[in-house]
């Protein structure tokens, strides 16, 4: 049953009551919440995902819910729990789904540690992963989100997981996360794009997701292939410009943008170096995403 | 491609009084070629250095013997190093500091 | 006699009864080992076994994650070690390591999948400030600028305040002894660095396998605070089963205890590696320390505390009682520390700057 089959009274009062486990890729998560704010946001973008009142086993146990104690009287918040313990310091109320979304990220990168991941978005098309990694504020994930509505399927726009023993792409398609600008702008890019309910005055600013476009949920299972690395960089009125990237630059790229680089050691080093040689590795500046669009047109076409 | 530290610290006086250097004894070191640059993982530290072919030529000398500066200012190729013996010599000192730093080398005693 | 409170205990003390544990028991196994610090622990213990076709796929993944980890852990150590040890070349006397890291230089099996964050050693008391200052020289640094607590370690404890590498984050711990100034216990630290053995090929030393034990047990009954107990418990068993192969270790084992003023210890170290993991131990040695064991109410009301605290800290293994008998093991670990007149202003002191934490946050 996908979440798209449930009412969304049905799903609420289920994430209200015992829970209900979640099918997020490789990964089950038991997920129980009485905020509406995150029965809403599961119910519109996580629409095409396997949804269930049972499963034998989950990778996590996560609960959203007010913190205990006397500041639950006098401040409405809300705090993620994992396993019944908290990992992070509580967030005003009108964050919860953003936090359900971080909390997630974090349950997976902190159990997933014989991949190598990388912090960056990661698409793609034909068999082929562009990987996208980069600090917060690059831009990546407003290309990532263009790209998606263009054609390029979506493996994920924050966690490039890369399979220690075969290199291949590990797809963990979620909600991309938007900030700030991106939301119109991607708004306006792509209006059949449906986008949440945005959470205001976060550490990041505004932050609003994006529901994966309809086949990259059901495809989850099919891995890529890498073929490119490109740092993006978003530089205002600037011409699209793609420059070639030394493959040394690139993995120490790839490395200063890794979770867990230092995790994996050799086997680490191993994976990225192999990773780099067999990718086309890129600078790439620009600041209209049209002109984004052609350049990794022209990016998959080459690859044919 | 070395990060070659402009400050001067405590074992620049070491590396002065013809101490010898070598590379730190039970963990490899691993490389990954591309053109002139050469990454290099210490299985100790667990990091990754860029290196350039004078770097790398340097690390080699160091992992297979004890070497002072100037022995390993010696030996570089003239190819790769341009300057005066008294250049040279100080640029050989400064990426000796930067291994160091970086936990590659360590003085024999 | 066993008592298996919890699914992981029970595991660890029968690794083959994994073969029954469905996959709803996985989930759990797996949520109680993560919280104790044991899931990489169990990974080892599957393969050392033979039974990894024994683990269902969706539980595969998380053991794979955690040894990932351990694997990380046991570099972190050598690399830790190998550092210190320049730092203190010709400043300390011999570097005797403690704990987890003597394990993993070592290569004992209590090392396989053993997560810790910090490495502890132990230097004679009169070199301790040269030490100190050789290891600020590079780049250790003290992690409490409190003055209180400066004061409260270098008057009181048995080590400095914990001190972190600036650039790899590392903690390292510096004892003198392995017991406070003010504990009701008195181990002579001399007697310990005496008997310590070199590593091979490291330059780095570690205690005798005795001394290893009763270390271990003075700091799960006699000074921790329990938070990772079944995991404590878990290297006793380990380092019993391993070093009690050879006959002549539980002579040793006691006379030492004897020596080192540490009969106590030793016994709870027997009584619950017994009662939780099974742990096999020769009738004669029993009877030697049951003469330590506490007064029978007193025994009792510790099988009480300890059967909670030495369960992994999850929901799934909480009763009624578990939060009071924390409690009383904490207050309890802090009497055993330090002599009322100083306890009771130190944990007046820590509470209110636990509440100014709380309401600053």
């Amino acid at each position: 049953m996908k979440v798209s089959d449930w009412s969304y009274r049905d799903l609420a009062g289920a994430m209200a009551g015992d829970g209900v486990f979640l099918h997020l890729g490789p990964f089950v998560t038991h997920l129980r919440c009485a905020i509406p704010l995150v029965a809403e946001g599961v119910h519109a973008l996580y629409a095409d995902y396997r949804c269930e009142r049972q499963a034998a086993f989950a990778d996590f146990r996560v609960r959203l819910g007010p913190p205990r104690g006397v500041r639950r009287w006098y401040r409405s918040q809300v705090l993620f729990y994992f396993d019944d313990w908290p990992p992070f310091k509580p967030l005003p109320y009108n964050q919860a789904f953003a936090m359900f979304e971080w909390g997630m990220n974090w349950c997976i990168t902190s159990h997933s540690q014989q991949h190598l991941m990388l912090h960056g978005a990661v698409v793609e098309k034909n068999g082929w992963g562009a990987m996208l990694p980069g600090p917060p504020g690059s831009g990546k994930s407003t290309l990532c989100a263009a790209l998606v509505n263009r054609g390029w399927r979506l493996l994920s726009d924050e966690l490039t997981v890369v399979r220690t023993d075969d290199l291949l792409l590990q797809p963990l398609p979620r909600p991309v996360s938007l900030k700030n600008r991106s939301i119109e702008i991607i708004a306006e890019f792509a209006p059949e794009a449906k986008i949440g309910t945005p959470a205001r005055d976060t550490d990041k600013g505004t932050v609003a997701h994006m529901k994966p476009p309809p086949g990259c949920v059901e495809q989850a299972d099919q891995l890529a292939t890498p073929a490119w690395l490109v740092l993006p960089k978003y530089i205002g009125s600037a011409p699209p410009v793609l420059t070639p990237l030394a493959k040394g630059d690139a993995l120490m790229q790839a490395v200063d943008n890794a979770f867990n680089y230092s995790v994996l050691g050799v086997r680490g080093f191993d994976a990225a170096a192999q990773l780099i040689d067999g990718c086309d590795c890129y600078r790439f500046s620009y600041s209209s995403l049209d002109d984004a669009m052609r350049v990794f047109a022209e990016l998959a076409d080459g690859s044919q | 491609m070395i990060d070659v530290p402009s400050r001067s610290d405590e074992r620049v006086a070491d590396a002065a009084a013809g101490e010898r250097w070598m590379l730190v004894g039970g963990f490899e070191l691993h490389e990954r070629r591309w053109d002139d640059q050469y990454a290099v993982f210490h299985a100790g530290s667990g990091d990754t250095h860029l290196l350039n072919h004078t770097g790398i030529e340097a690390l080699r000398m160091l992992q297979r013997q004890p070497m002072t500066i100037d022995e390993v200012a010696e030996k570089l190729s003239p190819q790769w190093v341009h300057g005066s013996a008294q250049e040279v010599r100080q640029f050989v000192a400064e990426l000796i500091q930067a291994f160091d730093r970086l936990g590659l080398i360590e003085p024999v005693t | 006699m066993m008592r298996a409170s919890s699914l992981t205990a029970r595991v660890f003390a029968h690794p083959e009864t994994i073969r029954s544990v469905t996959l709803e028991d996985w989930d759990l196994l797996i949520r109680q080992s993560r919280r104790a610090l044991l899931l990489a622990q169990l990974d080892a213990l599957i393969h050392d076994h033979g039974l990894a076709d024994t683990v269902p796929e969706p539980a595969r993944k998380h053991l794979d994650s955690a040894r990932a980890l351990a694997e990380q852990n046991e570099r972190i150590v050598h690399w830790e070690t190998n550092r210190i040890l320049r730092a203190l070349r010709g400043v300390a006397g011999p570097v005797v390591l403690l704990k987890g890291a003597a394990y993993t230089m070592l290569g004992l099996p209590a090392a396989r999948g053993r997560l810790f964050s910090d490495v502890d050693i132990l230097v004679p008391k009169d070199r301790i400030d040269a030490a100190e200052r050789s290891l600020m020289e590079h780049g250790w640094m003290s992690m409490h600028h409190d003055a209180y607590d400066q004061r409260y370690y270098r008057q009181w404890m048995h080590e400095l305040p914990p001190m972190r590498h600036v650039r790899r984050r590392t903690v390292l711990d510096v004892h003198h002894n392995i017991l406070p100034e003010t504990a009701s216990l008195h181990p002579d630290p001399a007697r310990l660095l005496e008997a310590a053995r070199p590593i091979d090929g490291t330059g780095l030393y570690a205690p005798e396998p005795a001394d290893m034990v009763l270390h271990s047990a003075t700091h799960l009954f006699h000074d921790g605070e329990l938070e990772h107990g079944l995991r404590d418990l878990v290297d006793l068993d380990s380092l019993l089963r391993h070093f009690g192969r050879e006959e002549q270790f539980w002579s040793r084992l006691v006379e030492r205890a004897e020596q080192l003023d540490l009969m106590r210890p030793l016994y709870y170290a027997l009584r619950y590696t017994h009662r939780f993991l099974d742990s096999v131990v020769p009738k004669d040695v029993r009877l030697c320390v049951r003469s330590a064991a506490p007064m029978t109410a007193a025994g009792a009301l510790m099988d009480a505390l300890f059967d909670r605290g030495l369960s992994p800290h999850h929901p799934s293994c909480d009763s009624r009682a578990t939060g009071i008998a924390r409690w009383a093991l904490y207050v309890r670990s802090h009497m055993l520390r330090m002599p009322p007149h100083l306890l009771v202003p130190h944990l007046v002191r820590k509470s209110i700057r636990r509440r100014k934490g709380a309401t600053a946050e």
